[in-house]
């Protein structure tokens, strides 16, 4: 009588009345469960992740530098000697009435070697015996990714703009304002050589047309007529470097303290000839590689990276080498000198 | 028996990507220090290097305006290696004429200092919790 009963319900009451133990959800708890544990596997694979990310950002970086030694061996292949990373005077030319040098404003080295780097088109738009102030700016602000490294620079963000800043010298000194006209900016920095002393003793004679002792540095301009650059007179080959492509360093990776990025003199536009630390470095004793962004060592002149503990250079040779923040200084020196005739440590 | 076994390969497994094949590091120990001229002010400004004289390490710290710094190999301030080291001190100092501007960073440091082939400073580093060294330097002669 009651299964009759219960037969004569419609089929759906006859379903909710059966089922509703299979129906049953997940309770708190177990979802709560579940997410702890997906929590869980996250966290662990994210350190992973992470490490993926940033040793794609370092091959990247090492493949820019790899493609930057290709084409300055391809310039010296054409001119039979690297290009100079700018042009000025020696230190017993003073500078003319209004306070400038010959050559001084003329774009760097950058710019020299953007038709080896397939950037054809770039190049045509400079002028490389122009002062950098005198072209249109759309040219001056466009950056090259070749020339940025991932760590720390996008190609939508690595213009320095058009600035008056507060100098301030690495000894401390203010030098008061100075007007840099804007433009792109680099992570990369050409091997100036070592802190050797030139003539006059002081430790920032290196600078100077001529004194460096690396493969990338300031030649003094040779000059035709009025005041026009025409050439570079020191002329680094191959054959310059007597200790061996292999044992020198070429091109390396800039020290920039976090709130200097885009900021002239650390990170200024790097087409821009006046100011060597916007696209050389020296390294040797006393100018040691920064360890990260807030080394209070670092300075204007040294080597660094944002990577974390290493910093990547291109030798001479065209080989790309993982270089540790702790190098020996002495190493640094020789590596960086290209004719000390000293063995080279371990690196 | 299989359990252990696999519960023991996998903890030689995370002890070896706990270690990792890290770098062989020289043991440090904290340095900190004053350089000064021999009339008692302080150089203001550069760097101060040890060159260990037996380990292929420098040491290095930035000189604050007081005249101390802090010395540092693998970090910023993890100290020296312990044992005899060659003394530099490296000052920058930029007057070249292109940009005039006032001079503010007290004496200048003769840059004989400044390279390992003619310094003539030198220290002893031991192998304790803290070292304190004073370093005494000559002002350049002309500048």
């Amino acid at each position: 009588m009651k299964s009759q009963k219960l037969g004569l319900k419609s089929p759906e009451n006859r379903q909710d009345s059966q089922i509703p133990h299979k129906r049953q959800g997940f309770t708190l708890i177990e979802l709560l469960v579940v997410i702890a544990i997906i929590a869980l596997l996250v966290a662990l694979l994210m350190p992973a992740v992470q490490q993926a990310r940033a040793a794609a950002r370092r091959s990247q970086c090492q493949n820019n530098l790899k493609q930057i030694a290709l084409a300055l061996h391809n310039f010296h292949d054409t001119f039979q000697a690297f290009p100079p990373a700018r042009l000025i005077m020696d230190e017993t030319q003073p500078p003319n009435d209004e306070g400038t040098l010959i050559g001084l404003d003329e774009p760097s080295w950058l710019v020299r070697i953007l038709p080896q780097l397939e950037q054809n088109a770039f190049y045509t738009q400079w002028d490389i015996y122009k002062p950098y102030g005198m072209h249109p700016i759309e040219v001056r602000r466009q950056p090259v990714n070749v020339f940025l490294c991932p760590e720390r620079h996008s190609a939508t963000n690595a213009v320095a703009p058009d600035s008056r800043i507060e100098v301030t010298f690495p000894c401390g000194c203010p030098a008061g304002a100075q007007i840099v006209p804007g433009g792109a900016v680099t992570d990369y920095a050409g091997n100036h050589g070592d802190p050797s002393p030139g003539t006059s003793g002081l430790q920032t004679d290196f600078y100077w047309g001529g004194n460096g002792t690396g493969v990338l540095i300031s030649s003094r301009p040779k000059i035709v007529g009025e005041g026009i650059a025409q050439t570079w007179v020191d002329k680094i080959s191959m054959g310059e470097i007597d200790d061996g492509t292999s044992n020198t360093l070429m091109v390396g990776e800039t020290h920039v303290p976090k709130d200097q990025m885009n900021k002239s003199p650390y990170n200024g536009p790097a087409y821009f000839g006046r100011h060597v630390s916007h696209f050389c470095r020296i390294g040797g004793p006393g100018i040691p590689i920064a360890h990260n962004s807030t080394d209070p060592r670092g300075n204007l002149f040294s080597y660094g990276s944002d990577h974390t503990g290493y910093v990547n250079f291109a030798l001479a040779d065209g080989s790309v080498r993982t270089i540790s923040t702790s190098l020996n200084t002495r190493v640094l020196a020789n590596l960086s000198h290209r004719a000390d005739g000293q063995t080279v440590g371990e690196f | 028996m299989y359990r252990w076994a696999s519960s023991i390969l996998t903890l030689t497994f995370a002890c070896l990507l706990l270690t990792g094949c890290g770098e062989s590091r020289v043991a440090t120990y904290p340095v900190k220090g004053k350089v000064r001229f021999a009339n008692g002010a302080p150089v203001r400004t550069g760097i101060v290097e040890f060159g260990s004289e037996d380990q292929q390490v420098t040491a290095s710290g930035k000189i604050q305006t007081d005249g101390t710094f802090v010395l540092g190999t693998y970090t910023a301030d993890d100290g020296a290696a312990a044992g005899e080291h060659k003394v530099i001190v490296m000052q920058l100092i930029i007057n070249d004429g292109l940009i005039k501007h006032v001079h503010d960073h007290g004496g200048a440091v003769d840059p004989m200092f400044a390279s390992y082939q003619t310094t003539t400073l030198k220290a002893v580093v031991e192998a304790k919790e803290s070292n304190e060294i004073e370093l005494i330097v000559e002002p350049a002669k002309r500048r």
